[in-house]
């Protein structure tokens, strides 16, 4: 089997909530994303999705993405899709790093690779637990009583899991904090998230000013990684990373180090379903637990989310990310139905959607 | 002051000769990125990014170009002189991508340079000589083909050199590594530069093997982990080149004591605003630092010559710049060149370079 063409295709997925706020000042009203369709000799089409969250999030906007991708695509022509170590070590020769490049091709290839054998892509990353998939909120900063208004509205609608924003002030923070604990539940996981927005001090001044019976655990709370270091050392918090571990290596020096208790794993940041799998691993051989998320996207990256997180042992698995709720454009369809908060992957090939053509309009780039 | 207009051009420059040849790539022509950053005072700044290809290290021509189109639009109007506040905009506008922030960087020193009627060296504490050494990269090659250019650049005055290796049978780095002291003068210095292709196990017997021999290793290998697990079981000091990314990264490599010096790119780290910190620090830990940038023309050789002039002499591992390699100066009156091994400290305004922008395509504008 062999690729005989890549396309790209482009679209601006306008955010579901109107501006979306992050620690530092950061706003977003939509996102730039790119899709990748491979198309094999034999006419089988494989479909994978790279959206940034905006272009300060981490090292990756739209415009880079499709950069990265015309400086890779020609190198694929001819390669066979199945074989994704090699595919991802042809990637790697045409171009150091830039995983949110890599990663919409990598997916088409598992999606390809899917449809190939008639075995959903889970079931290719090592086989489907039994579980259904926990959806986390993202529930975005804001007034401490508004922020406890939309984190209710997600567990009326199933949710187990969220995800808190923060990281403006002290003692703002640690309001909001208590005001989405206030009301939980028996078996609700909080993640609480500053997206490194703090100082090491501003972290270890919020976590001073809460009681001490709150359940959650903190993520990314500082950008570099020796204050997130200073901080795990500071505190009996769990801690978990997210923008900082964005490889193998990451996450082997994290662990060496002794510098956290779990990661976000979200598939493009991470590079793709081939290097998640392999971070999937060492991450469960170290105990650590893990998100499957993305950095945002639409139905295609929403796909890719949860067959790896279909195949992440429940023991280790802390919620999926519904990042579909972001975006108020739809780009696929598909047997994604989240039922009560809780989605589990379909059982059709590849990774089980049909993109909509008439969303994503005329390819731009092509290669063949 | 105020940022009128910002211009971005491509321009290929075709490498002299043989292709150049690493452990892990080989290149013939290098695609480069230049930024002209026009202001309503009647000065104009330059700066330039120009990859090594897509996979020296995590940069690629088209990535920078893709990253001033996010950038550059939100710089209008901005002025130039309070080049912190236009870098943190920068920082706004995207994460990352310090190569790209660079070439802005460069330009907006250009424009304070020009402004002020002085050299970017005077402006940031002096140049401490007029001229600077530079050192000779010798492309991976047989021991005696690189013994033969050992000996052909100390004769043209090159004080040090550089030697690639890796990429393959190690005993072959070996061989040259001692064909290169059999022929070099004593006084001549000596980096074995393996581009991060060497595995640890390699490097180690690279080095206990030439034990004898004085020279440091430059990047033997791809990861920091694998450099500060083979540190204490090598002969030879350790500098880090591709793993010194940025401020972070060098801080943590000193205080862990991992990076004995380093070959610093003046694009990768961020520009010249973060050489001066860089190069503070490393005066203040007396390390050893090369100015160098992976490639580029008379934009990026200023750029670096500028920031060897203010690193201490005791300190200087020298300056190296691509333009042995290129035909086609930017600026045929002030041309960055090697003379004799050594390289004059521009004296112009500014960068001390105004390139001829009818050479290059332009690539995007905006105003």
């Amino acid at each position: 089997m062999k690729i005989a063409k890549i396309e790209v295709f482009q679209a601006n997925l306008p955010y579901s909530g109107g501006v979306y706020r992050l620690s530092g000042g950061r706003e977003y009203a939509g996102f730039d994303a790119s899709f990748v369709c491979i198309t094999t000799e034999c006419g089988i089409e494989g479909w994978g999705e790279s959206t940034p969250f905006g272009a300060t999030y981490i090292a990756a906007h739209g415009a880079g993405v499709r950069a990265g991708i015309t400086e890779i695509a020609p190198s694929l022509l001819g390669q066979d899709p199945r074989h994704l170590d090699r595919i991802n070590e042809t990637m790697d020769g045409a171009l150091v790093g830039h995983n949110h490049a890599k990663t919409p091709i990598d997916v088409a290839c598992w999606d390809i690779f899917g449809k190939s054998v008639d075995m959903p892509v889970c079931d290719l990353l090592g086989g489907r637990t039994i579980n259904a998939l926990p959806l986390i909120s993202s529930i975005y900063a804001g007034d401490p009583q508004d922020m406890r208004t939309r984190v209710r509205a997600h567990r009326e609608a199933g949710y187990m899991g969220h995800s808190i924003k923060i990281g403006s002030d002290p003692v703002l923070d640690a309001e909001c904090i208590k005001a989405c604990l206030a009301d939980r539940q028996s078996g609700e996981y909080f993640i609480v998230d500053a997206n490194g927005g703090m100082s090491a001090e501003n972290a270890l001044r919020l976590l001073s000013l809460l009681p001490n019976n709150l359940d959650f655990a903190l993520e990314a709370p500082c950008s570099t990684w020796r204050e997130c270091l200073s901080v795990k050392r500071s505190t009996s918090v769990p801690i978990i990373w997210d923008e900082l571990a964005q490889t193998e290596e990451d996450i082997v020096s994290l662990i060496a180090q002794d510098g956290a208790d779990g990661i976000g794993l979200k598939i493009s940041k991470n590079g793709g379903l081939t290097r998640c799998r392999r971070q999937r691993d060492i991450c469960i051989a170290a105990g650590y637990t893990m998100s499957v998320q993305d950095t945002t996207g639409s139905d295609i990256a929403f796909a890719a989310i949860v067959h790896m997180g279909q195949t992440v042992p429940k023991k280790f698995l802390r919620c999926v990310l519904e990042c579909r709720d972001m975006i108020s454009v739809k780009t696929a369809d598909g047997d994604y139905v989240v039922e009560n908060g809780f989605i589990t992957a379909p059982k059709s090939p590849g990774l089980g959607i049909k993109p909509r053509m008439g969303v994503l309009g005329e390819a731009v780039l092509s290669y063949s | 002051m105020k940022i009128t207009e910002i211009h971005i051009y491509q321009h290929d420059l075709e490498i002299k000769g043989k292709p150049y040849k690493m452990s892990l790539s080989e290149v013939k022509s290098l695609d480069t990125t230049i930024v002209e950053m026009v202001t309503d005072s009647g000065i104009s700044g330059f700066g330039e990014v120009c990859p090594l290809g897509p996979t020296y290290q995590e940069a690629h021509a088209l990535g920078a170009r893709a990253a001033l189109s996010e950038i550059a639009p939100k710089l209008i109007g901005m002025n130039p002189l309070h080049y912190g506040k236009v870098m943190h905009q920068c920082d706004l506008a995207l994460m990352g991508h310090l190569y790209a922030k660079a070439a802005i960087d460069m330009a907006l020193w250009d424009i304070i340079g020009k402004h002020y009627s002085a050299p970017i060296s005077s402006l940031l504490g002096g140049a401490k000589r007029a001229k600077v050494p530079s050192y000779y990269a010798i492309s991976i090659d047989s021991p005696d083909e690189v013994a033969r250019m050992t000996i052909e650049k100390e004769a043209q005055g090159f004080t040090r050199l550089q030697i690639k290796v890796g990429g393959r049978d190690v005993e072959e780095d070996i061989a040259v590594a001692r064909k290169v002291f059999e022929v070099k003068k004593p006084t001549t210095t000596v980096a074995l530069d393996a581009n991060r292709a060497l595995t640890t196990t390699q490097v180690m017997h690279l080095s206990q093997s030439c034990r004898d021999l004085n020279f440091v290793l430059e990047q033997p290998c791809d990861k920091y982990q694998e450099l500060k697990a083979i540190k204490t079981s090598l002969c030879h000091p350790l500098y880090m080149d591709e793993s010194a990314k940025d401020l972070p990264n060098i801080t943590q490599s000193i205080v862990e004591g991992v990076a004995d010096g380093f070959g610093i790119k003046v694009t990768r780290v961020g520009g010249i605003s973060a050489m001066r910190s860089i190069i503070d620090i490393c005066h203040a830990h007396q390390k050893p630092l090369s100015c160098d940038d992976s490639w580029g023309g008379d934009l990026v050789a200023a750029a670096c010559v500028h920031l060897g002039g203010i690193v201490n002499p005791s300190l200087s591992r020298g300056i190296w710049i691509a333009a042995p390699y290129i035909d086609e100066p930017y600026d045929t009156l002030n041309s960055v060149q090697i003379n004799d091994g050594w390289i004059d400290v521009p004296k112009g305004p500014g960068l001390g370079v105004v390139p001829d922008t009818s050479m290059f395509i332009l690539s995007q504008s905006y105003s």
